[in-house]
């Protein structure tokens, strides 16, 4: 709170049930995944929250092999039918994408729902959303001035996958509304800011190839710690890979943020970015609340975000519903709180 | 502190160009003299094969890097120097996010007007950068240079080009009223930049006065080449080239059912069919990226081989022949070996004055050497030429028995193969001649046939280290090059794990301690580390992960199938050789193959078939992997002749087939880190 602004974020249960949340009725855009934790979200309703509209964005691996395709759909259909029967006397719509399908579309249909909705109440659940989705919707959603209350939120799952969580990944490229003006080229960028996550893909030798340039731009990681001492080793091995292309400057260089941090994670961005006036980049491969940060920055700075976006996922990459006493688990982050926009 | 002078692997458009001037070898430019010659030249290769590296020298910055450098000469020709060079990056660039706008809805008008709308902005693009380069030129007012490129940068040209251009038809008006320079920059800056608001999804349409005012693609970036000249801003003689790199990515838009990818690259092609000596194109892209029919845009038409274009291919430049004398991979990693080395020792306290690769890796194990280093006590070989001895048929007689064991002990390479020497003659050929008496005074069996011994002292080694459950050596200048496999990123990424291991095994040690040659031991377990993180490396681009488990299967049955091999009836098999005529009925694991040569996973050749007349192509795993699946990197004699239905079970089919593979791999390494 150095600049004096409180950002509330908490446990989902705790947050919506205090003020200026407490009793409101929201339209809440969330996924229909592979992954369970897709309906915990809409678990809430009628207990800590109320759903008037539930938009949901149903994203298909077209390009997995049958032996992964056949069973993700029968997943998302039986989280699709679980998500039925929980919102049986809720407005709801529903919309397919391909994972790498274009976009555009997403917009007009967000805007409908928007107003479909009639609240000026507005969740994005980001538990199971990919980047590629997630980005474009929280930059159009933040970009909607109708919205008054605009929370994100990130359940949990019982466990993930010990499998490979993604395949075959694409070239680095900019995500979907994130190609920046085209003002800076490589050499201007002075902050190449890295979210730590599991496999870097090819994010070393690409940012190498690309930014490498020993007298500006330097590299921070923002590591996700404290995590499960699981996460944290296959962090270093993720930091590992970068520093055998990108030697980091100095210990400094890797920021450590509570994984479900996002506005800690926010304040970081800043302090690195001089608050926005570094050029930098942002490569979003953490925890889902560091990429969310990643994404406020980006979109305040008119910055580039870079991925490597995989073709397909695991079916099974998150197993189940983290849940205490019955209730779905997860964070939930004011964004903008009575038309006032926290991470600014 | 001495640093890792490899820890920079690429020369990349980010580098400093001070730095570039340094490292850039002028040896590729040997090869790839048609790039800077008039003609449209495409320029492929794997990633890392230094096409960029060459597309760099026609940047406005290269030039004057050298032009700084008082130490380095402009590596061009120099009867090539009167040229300048502008283009574009798709990827970087922004162009690919056109196909965000498709949707399922989207009728054919629209996916042309997307399309078209590519075209337009490219031009722009394109033409921006022709006259931020001029006007680096300008602005570093150096006038030899100037006059060497033959520019002319006083105001009043600048201002007579940007009427001149801005007038022409083939904007539709867009320019309208520009009468200086900067006008002019400003106003395809502004056009650009409503554009980037249409790609970054902030509008959902573009205003009408750039969708009226579309241009043809290629047509202003002639008119500003021609606008350059007629207005005397640039000499009649002075070349044009438009880079146009990462071509390859434009498939990847073939979203949604669409070809709206493959439209954008015949749109390039329709570019490219001006053949208009005014302006030349320099197109980079993977292997395989450029396609066999390179169609123009809208037409039936394809460009046509040395009629509207030319190919370098870097692979193929640097590929290892049947004759090494004719190999021009070595000379190259040679010198950028000591470029580096130089540069290191410069910014570093690098206490050598020895800057070839022969200096510091020395030369590479003999074949009797090696063999002695995987079995180095007498004991050791003693005991493994008496287990090779016993598994031998009954029916060996007791005389060659004698004469193996005698050679074993100084020779356990030479004693390795005559168990397989005696088998062949004794069992494995019906009709071959009898196997006759061991040969006399310190003779070897194969002495008349000295390539029966030279196509299988790889797999003899390989057996040897398998039978005592060592790794495989790798040292030595022959090895690196060899296992480079003609690819500058693999030579420099080895280079980077040897030093890394020469600098672990030498902590805490004085400057003074440092000595050339690296020691074998430490040079092998770099360049196993090297292989491993390479391969693991290949989990990148389309079907990553088929490719991957398909790479594994291969590699395991080569090793299998070669360490098996105690006749060494098949020293080849370490690679596969697959019919055309198959190939060519099973597309899909044509493409497949095809796919993983484009990654850099395999390497193919044409195939001289043992069957007259058949044509046939081989593929070997690349060499980089060869010390990870521990098979030999050199081919030698026949690869193995497979069919399409056996290459296609060494595909993963589903996912418990590739965790079996990946288990199996596991327990198959122990102990590989």
């Amino acid at each position: 709170m150095i600049d004096s602004l409180l950002r509330p974020w908490g446990r989902a249960d705790w947050l919506f049930q205090k003020n200026p949340l407490a009793g409101k009725e929201w339209l809440v855009i969330g996924s229909i995944a592979t992954q369970q934790r897709c309906l915990s979200i809409f678990r809430h309703h009628g207990k800590t929250l109320s759903v008037k509209f539930a938009g949901c964005i149903e994203i298909v691996d077209n390009d997995a092999p049958p032996s992964f395709s056949i069973d993700a759909a029968a997943r998302r259909q039986a989280n699709k039918d679980q998500m039925e029967q929980d919102l049986a006397l809720v407005q709801r719509k529903f919309v397919r994408f391909g994972l790498l399908d274009p976009i555009a579309t997403l917009k007009p249909i967000l805007k409908d729902w928007i107003s479909s909705a009639n609240t000026k109440n507005v969740i994005l659940d980001v538990s199971a959303l990919p980047e590629r989705f997630l980005f474009p919707t929280l930059r159009w959603l933040r970009e909607t001035t109708e919205i008054e209350n605009l929370i994100v939120t990130y359940m949990l799952p019982a466990s993930y996958t010990r499998d490979e969580l993604a395949y075959n990944p694409g070239d680095w490229g900019q995500l979907p509304t994130f190609i920046g003006d085209g003002d800076k080229d490589a050499k201007q960028v002075e902050k190449i800011i890295v979210g730590v996550g599991f496999i870097p893909f090819g994010l070393p030798e690409l940012l190498k190839n690309t930014y490498q340039n020993p007298n500006k731009a330097d590299i921070s990681l923002i590591f996700p710690f404290p995590s499960s001492p699981q996460n944290v080793r296959r962090g270093w091995e993720f930091v590992r890979q970068i520093e055998v292309s990108l030697p980091l400057s100095d210990e400094a260089r890797i920021c450590r943020v509570a994984a479900n941090d996002l506005s800690g994670c926010f304040d970081r961005l800043q302090l690195i970015t001089r608050k926005g006036v570094l050029p930098a980049i942002f490569a979003p491969y953490g925890p889902k609340p560091h990429s969310v940060a990643m994404c406020l920055q980006a979109i305040n700075m008119g910055a580039e975000v870079y991925y490597t976006q995989p073709a397909y996922y695991h079916p099974e990459y998150s197993i189940g519903i983290a849940q205490d006493g019955g209730t779905p688990l997860g964070y939930a982050y004011a964004i903008r709180l009575n038309d006032v926009d926290l991470y600014k | 502190m001495i640093a890792n002078p490899f820890h920079d692997l690429y020369l990349s458009e980010a580098i400093p160009e001070e730095a570039l001037v340094e490292l850039f070898s002028p040896i590729i430019v040997n090869y790839a003299s048609a790039v800077f010659e008039p003609g449209n030249v495409i320029i492929r290769g794997l990633q890392g094969t230094g096409k960029t590296m060459l597309l760099n020298l026609l940047r406005p910055e290269s030039r004057l890097a050298y032009r700084r450098s008082r130490r380095n000469t402009f590596p061009v020709p120099k009867e090539s120097w009167r040229f300048i060079g502008a283009g574009i990056n798709l990827r970087k660039c922004g162009a690919l996010e056109f196909a965000q706008h498709l949707s399922s809805e989207s009728d054919s008008r629209q996916i042309q007007e997307l399309e078209l709308l590519f075209a337009d902005f490219v031009n722009y693009l394109v033409v921006q950068d022709l006259i931020s380069t001029v006007d680096q030129f300008v602005q570093f007012d150096d006038k030899e240079l100037l006059t060497e490129i033959g520019i002319n940068g006083q105001r009043d040209r600048l201002d007579t080009f940007s009427q001149v251009l801005a007038s022409d038809p083939c904007w539709f008006d867009a320019l309208e009223g520009v009468i200086n320079f900067d006008q002019l920059k400003d106003r395809l800056a502004n056009r650009l930049k409503t554009y980037r608001r249409f790609l970054n999804l902030n509008v959902d349409e573009l205003p009408k006065d750039i969708t009226e005012t579309k241009t043809v693609i290629g047509n202003p970036i002639l008119k500003a080449a021609e606008a350059l000249r007629v207005s005397g801003v640039l000499a009649a003689d002075t070349k044009v080239f438009i880079r146009i790199d990462q071509y390859e990515q434009l498939p990847t838009l073939n979203v949604m059912g669409t070809n709206y990818g493959s439209n954008c690259q015949e749109l390039i092609h329709k570019a490219l069919s001006a053949r208009d000596a005014r302006v030349s194109y320099r197109i980079g892209t993977r292997t395989h990226g450029w396609p066999e029919r390179p169609q123009i845009y809208r037409t039936t038409d394809v460009l046509e081989l040395k009629r509207d274009f030319t190919v370098i291919d870097i692979d193929e430049i640097f590929r290892r022949r049947e004759n090494v004398r004719t190999w021009a991979f070595p000379g190259f990693a040679r010198d950028i070996f000591s470029r580096r080395l130089k540069v290191g020792a410069l910014n570093t306290r690098m206490p050598f004055g020895d800057f070839s690769i022969a200096g510091a890796l020395g030369r590479s194990l003999g074949p009797k050497e090696c063999a002695h280093q995987y079995v180095s006590t007498e004991s050791g070989r003693n005991g493994i030429i008496e287990k090779a001895l016993n598994s031998l048929p009954a029916h060996i007689p007791q005389e060659w028995k004698t004469y193996i064991k005698s050679i074993a002990n100084t020779d356990l390479l030479s004693a390795w193969l005559s168990c397989a020497w005696v088998r062949q003659k004794s069992v494995v050929r019906k009709n071959s001649l009898p196997l006759g008496s061991p040969p006399q005074d310190s003779a070897l069996p194969w002495e008349s046939k000295p390539y029966w011994f030279k196509e299988r002292v790889q797999i003899g080694l390989l057996q040897i280290a398998s039978e005592n459950r060592q790794k495989l050596m790798w040292s030595g200048e022959d090895d690196v090059l060899n296992l480079s496999g003609g690819q500058i990123l693999v030579f420099l990424f080895l280079l980077q794990h040897i030093w890394d291991a020469w600098l672990r095994d030498k902590r805490g040690a004085t400057e003074s301690d440092f000595r050339f040659p690296i020691e074998h031991e430490v040079q092998s377990q770099g360049i196993l580390e090297a292989s491993i993180e390479w391969r693991s490396k290949q989990i990148e681009g389309n079907n990553a992960f088929k490719r991957k488990g398909f790479v594994d299967a291969l590699g395991r049955h080569f090793y299998v199938k070669l360490t098996n091999d105690s006749a060494m009836s098949y020293p080849g098999a370490n690679g596969f050789s697959v019919s055309n005529i198959e190939l060519e009925r099973d597309s899909d694991v044509a493409e497949f193959l095809k796919q993983a040569v484009g990654f850099g996973d395999l390497y193919e050749s044409p195939h001289t078939s043992k069957t007259k007349g058949e044509r046939r192509t081989k593929y070997y795993l690349a060499p980089i992997l060869s010390p990870y699946f521990r098979i030999p990197s050199v081919h030698t004699k026949e690869p193995e002749y497979v069919t399409v239905k056996e290459v296609s079970s060494w595909r993963p089919g589903n996912i418990s087939t590739e965790i079996k593979i990946g288990e199996q791999r596991t327990l198959w390494d122990d102990g590989t880190p």
